[in-house]
């Protein structure tokens, strides 16, 4: 049995068998699960668990933790020896089968037709997308500007209860499948007689032309690796000195990037074990928290605040620096490019 | 803080677990002070696989998770991006198999939904209002090239001014005491949009004030009568009974349970459930006619023609009917067209025949009139008498009979009472309307246009 389970499994109180679960989460799984969530399907949250800006990641990171809280619940109410020799690892595999769940309930098929809905409301003149409130919805393009509201939930449903009458009424001796989707897009709207969400529309649209969810044997698992490697241009140093060196060469070099680019690499930065780079520098000695902060123009409590949801991904960043996510990805990238004639990849490399 | 901080703390501290103003209270504290310094470090090295450091600076690697959103496939495909986000999209692109999909897929969808762009489509007409325009037409392609419209919309504009100019000319000519009053709000630029409209099929005249910029759809007389900037209530207006079916019409001008009917006629239907009125058609006013007072004196006894009278029918050999005239010995049919030519003339017919149907048919779609002349004493009595309008009719277009032939095998009585009544066929409405009442003998609204039909 895993050492660190020794307390939880043995406290005898009920506030004591509390505390140490909150310690196993805290210390020991949720970091796991941040990580394998990160690596697996590229979903950031805090070391509270949050992402504000992605409520998906929000979503499987508590599932994760939940089914994890309830298997320890499990274990303490059965009174057996547990087989769990290392909790991380068990933590690692619960994570792991969670991320395939989440990509088997996407299909690649559904996302694309929501691609080509959408593309039809930017691209034929007698549509339009505009915001109602948050939700991005489509329309006649003669109904824009006319305060006309979006097709209510209930009207929704009730299409998609009896899809087959509206089938039957709009295209009878027709195959819709071999319809153009611009087509069903008029009948629907004509039917709902209102702006309708997209994402609304796809899903009517996509049971009209009876498109299946992806099936789980189908998913490419191949694509889906135990570990994830880092791959080529990895810089390593094995010995503790070493790479207390290597991280002061590259702490020195992000410190002379322009801000932005600075900004975004920081942030965005994880080593092969996931720490970002605010912990590293601590763990390694380089720079202190305060140090840090007169490095990047920031208070200790800024650093602390960042340093509690890094790495953070390229939407958090750009809300963090007011920016777009497509500016991000370029400061970060031409960071990267800097770094490597910096710290002589590129000279590796050749 | 001069003490050093609790082991708890420090353990917190490594997962950001501390109330943030104890987090800065720390990590100042952890700034001056090696001891509680070193605990934090090997409390965050034990969160790690190895003592050494591995990180890479591959953006292969760095990039796997930046899959394209939409707007970023739209950039692809529409070659919109720059040098960097180019080589950041490569990037991933070499890597991630889905997003490659992606962009082939976005790629594929728009080769093939071209031509489907020209194809307009309207609030009121689901199924495109214009039948694709198929590339093959030269002459259809510099429709869409920028050069050309605004050589159009120039062309449009100049003849708008050119009939303004001729139309005032004549006003001057024909009231040359009058200054012309020309109304300068009337004359108004043709826009990009309204120019567009020209290549479409006209649609029916709508109140101006609600008339969209843009009319994509010929048949928007139902849906813009909704008051723009009120929604909608999709609810249903009216459920009928329609045979087997069950038809239902709701504000908006949807029609269900009449799938089979073409969609002009759902939009006549719709028109007329919501509206609660059925028109008089133009021709009923044609047939209508007026008196005449050229065709002798009119104190001779009189006799009534019966059918048919002030209305289209179907049939081209219609069967002529009239009263019986005492005393008439013989009468003679004669039919002829507007212009006073006649087209159908019957033998003597014996005192006892008060009916004749014509050897030949007649012309479908044109109007005639029909009059008997009765023999009373050796003397010709007229009917319609010399004080009395014509007696007119028209037989049913051939394209309308068509239309009739279908919409009788679908067995819709509001369908066939619609047209009917559309067509200025009364009598045949009156008889499916009454119908129809029969199977809805709730329906208020069956009702009121049944009296609208019987009040014409």
């Amino acid at each position: 049995m895993d050492a660190d389970l020794s307390p939880y499994l043995s406290a005898a109180s009920e506030s004591e068998t509390d505390q140490c679960l909150d310690e196993l989460i805290l210390f020991h799984a949720a970091p796991v699960v941040r990580r394998i969530l990160r690596f697996k399907l590229g979903l950031y949250v805090s070391d509270q668990g949050t992402n504000r800006d992605n409520p998906e990641a929000e979503d499987v990171y508590q599932e994760a933790i939940t089914r994890i809280v309830k298997t320890l619940q499990d274990l303490k109410a059965s009174s057996r020896l547990t087989e769990i020799e290392n909790f991380k690892q068990y933590v690692s595999s619960i994570a792991t089968n969670i991320c395939i769940d989440v990509l088997r309930a996407k299909s690649p098929v559904k996302y694309r037709l929501k691609h080509n809905v959408r593309d039809i409301f930017n691209r034929h003149r007698d549509f339009r997308a505009w915001k109602i409130g948050d939700e991005t919805v489509g329309g006649f393009a003669v109904w824009q500007g006319t305060e006309r509201l979006a097709a209510s939930a209930r009207q929704i449903h009730e299409l998609e209860d009896d899809l087959e009458t509206f089938r039957l009424a709009r295209f009878r001796n027709e195959d819709v499948r071999h319809l153009p989707i611009t087509r069903l897009v008029a009948e629907i709207l004509e039917w709902i007689g209102r702006p309708i969400s997209i994402d609304d529309l796809t899903i009517i649209v996509g049971r009209l032309l009876q498109i299946e969810d992806q099936r789980s044997e189908e998913l490419p698992l191949e694509s889906f690796p135990e570990e994830l490697a880092f791959g080529k241009d990895e810089l390593t140093a094995d010995s503790v000195l070493a790479a207390k060196e290597l991280l002061a060469r590259l702490w020195q070099a992000v410190q002379h990037l322009p801000p932005q680019q600075r900004d975004a690499y920081c942030l965005s930065f994880e080593d092969s074990d996931g720490a970002d780079l605010f912990s590293l520098l601590l763990e390694k000695g380089v720079a202190t928290i305060p140090q840090i902060g007169k490095a990047l123009g920031r208070s200790v409590t800024d650093i602390n605040r960042l340093r509690s949801g890094m790495p953070l991904d390229h939407l958090a960043i750009a809300a963090e620096l007011e920016s777009t996510r497509a500016l991000v990805a370029q400061w970060r990238f031409r960071a990267i490019r800097h770094l490597r004639k910096e710290l002589g990849v590129e000279k590796k490399q050749k | 803080m001069q003490e050093h901080c609790a082991q708890a703390e420090i353990k917190r501290f490594a997962v950001s677990a501390l109330p943030a103003v104890k987090m800065d209270e720390v990590a100042n504290h952890l700034a001056d002070c090696t001891t509680c310094h070193q605990v934090l470090a090997d409390r965050l090295k034990g969160q790690k696989t190895s003592d050494g450091l591995q990180l890479s600076l591959d953006p292969v690697s760095l990039f796997r998770h930046d899959h394209l959103d939409y707007k970023q496939l739209v950039a692809v495909a529409d070659h919109k991006l720059d040098a960097d986000e180019q080589e950041i999209t490569n990037l991933h692109l070499s890597d991630c198999a889905r997003c490659r999909e992606d962009v082939s897929s976005l790629l594929a969808f728009r080769k093939e939904i071209e031509p489907e762009l020209r194809v307009r489509y309207g609030p009121s007409a689901g199924k495109p209002t214009e039948a694709p325009v198929a590339p093959p037409q030269p002459w259809t392609q510099w429709l869409w090239k920028p050069a050309y419209v605004v050589a159009m919309v120039v062309i449009a504009i100049g003849l708008l001014l050119a009939v303004l100019y001729t139309r005032r000319k004549t006003e001057n000519l024909e009231a040359r005491q009058t200054p012309p009053n020309v109304n300068t709000s009337a004359t108004t630029t043709p826009t990009p949009e309204t120019h567009v409209g020209n290549y479409l099929p006209s649609p029916p005249p709508v109140p101006p004030k609600e008339s969209p910029l843009l009319a994509p759809s010929p048949a928007l007389v139902v849906r813009n009568r909704e008051t723009v900037g009120t929604s909608p209530n999709p609810a249903s207006v009216s459920v009928l009974n329609d045979g087997s079916a069950r038809v239902t019409i709701d504000k908006t001008g949807n029609v269900t349970g009449l799938d089979q009917l073409p969609p002009d006629l759902r939009r006549e239907i719709a028109e007329v459930v919501i509206t609660q009125s059925i028109p008089t058609p133009e021709i009923l006013n044609e047939l209508a006619g007026t008196p005449i007072n050229l065709r002798g004196s009119d104190e001779a006894p009189k006799f009534k023609l019966r059918l048919p009278a002030r209305t289209v029918i179907l049939s081209d050999r219609p069967s002529f009917q009239w009263e019986a005239l005492p005393a008439a010995t013989s009468y003679q049919v004669s039919v002829g067209d507007l212009n006073g030519h006649e087209v159908a003339r019957s033998e003597q017919l014996s005192s006892d025949r008060t009916s004749w149907t014509p050897h030949l048919p007649l012309k479908r779609g044109e109007i005639y009139v029909w009059e008997v002349e009765a023999i009373v004493d050796g003397k010709k009595v007229l009917s319609p008498g010399t004080s009395e309008t014509q007696m007119k009719f028209k037989i049913l277009p051939d394209e309308s009979a068509r239309k009739l032939e279908e919409l009788k095998k679908g067995n819709s009585r509001l369908a066939l009472g619609v047209f009917y009544a559309h067509q200025g066929m009364l009598s045949e409405a009156e008889r499916e309307f009454g119908l129809l009442i029969r199977e809805n003998p709730r329906s208020p609204l069956l009702k009121k246009l049944l009296v609208q039909i019987r009040s014409r």
